[in-house]
């Protein structure tokens, strides 16, 4: 899934490891996030919201959008 | 907020290209040492003393024990441990965080080694050996189920994803393939159901779907 973790990580001066240490993960899986590799687990995706103080839609891009019937 | 449309294919190329030629290369390089192994010893020699499948698991207890000794180079030094492209943005904190996984997964990378050396090695006939081999094997068992249980603790859900995926995937294969396999044996159709090459088989497919479950995620 299409994300901005990266430019909102940047924007806030840290490196991977550092955003990976205060959410409670491996650098390797804030790499993986970043390069659109791997989408995390809701409550990980939560925490992430919360840490840049954003809702979850800005940080994940979702294309999908409702056909009609379904609105 | 504006979205700036990032240009992910060529990247997605690279890595491709990356993972190709790193197979080419490997198997170039297999190639190479098998030609070489039978200058040597004589693959002839080798395969009249034991079977096709104690060959094929001998060779990858040589396979696990290298990469566990490159694992435990890894965890023993931050310069090795940086070498791998994945780390190379690793900081001192990280190696120190890594240390402890990598020491782990390295030791019971040997112990697997050493489970498949002795299934490959161990002789039927031999029956004092034998069962000194069978609780030898048990030990090992027991000793990496417990460091992978220590190691699935100090996983993120990055790791326990990696393997709980590998694990799935390998079990639809190794069902079907195992299931086709015994029916062939069982219906007379001349297969042999040999238990060494099923630990074989089983084996070959875990590690060929953990690793290229390793790559696809970036950790390779």
């Amino acid at each position: 899934m299409e994300n901005r973790l990266k430019d909102l990580r940047t924007a806030h001066g840290w490196s991977q490891s550092e955003l990976a240490y205060r959410l409670g993960v491996s650098r390797q899986t804030i790499n993986a996030v970043e390069t659109d590799k791997y989408d995390p687990s809701l409550p990980l995706a939560l925490r992430m919201a919360k840490l840049f103080g954003v809702a979850v839609d800005t940080i994940f891009i979702d294309h999908w959008m409702p056909s009609k019937g379904e609105e | 907020m504006t979205i700036e449309q990032k240009p992910v294919d060529e990247p997605k190329k690279r890595n491709r290209t990356k993972f190709v030629l790193q197979m080419v290369v490997g198997g170039a390089i297999g190639w190479f040492s098998m030609i070489a192994l039978d200058r040597l010893v004589g693959l002839d020699q080798l395969f009249v003393v034991m079977s096709g499948a104690a060959v094929i698991a001998l060779t990858m207890a040589i396979i696990f024990c290298l990469i566990g000794l490159i694992v435990l180079a890894m965890s023993s030094n931050r310069t090795i441990f940086m070498l791998n492209q994945s780390n190379r943005n690793a900081e001192a904190s990280e190696f120190d965080n890594m240390k402890p996984l990598l020491f782990w997964s390295a030791i019971c990378m040997m112990m697997y080694a050493a489970i498949m050396a002795i299934l490959a090695l161990a002789n039927p006939a031999d029956q004092g050996p034998q069962l000194l081999s069978f609780w030898g094997i048990i030990a090992l068992m027991i000793g990496q189920t417990a460091i992978t249980w220590h190691l699935w603790n100090r996983y993120d859900e990055l790791y326990r994803d990696v393997t709980k995926e590998s694990c799935a995937v390998t079990f639809a294969f190794v069902e079907f393939g195992l299931i086709v396999w015994a029916a062939a044996a069982i219906c007379g159709l001349g297969i042999a159901f040999d238990p060494l090459a099923v630990i074989v088989a089983m084996t070959g497919v875990y590690w060929t779907v953990a690793i290229w479950f390793t790559v696809r995620r970036g950790m390779a």
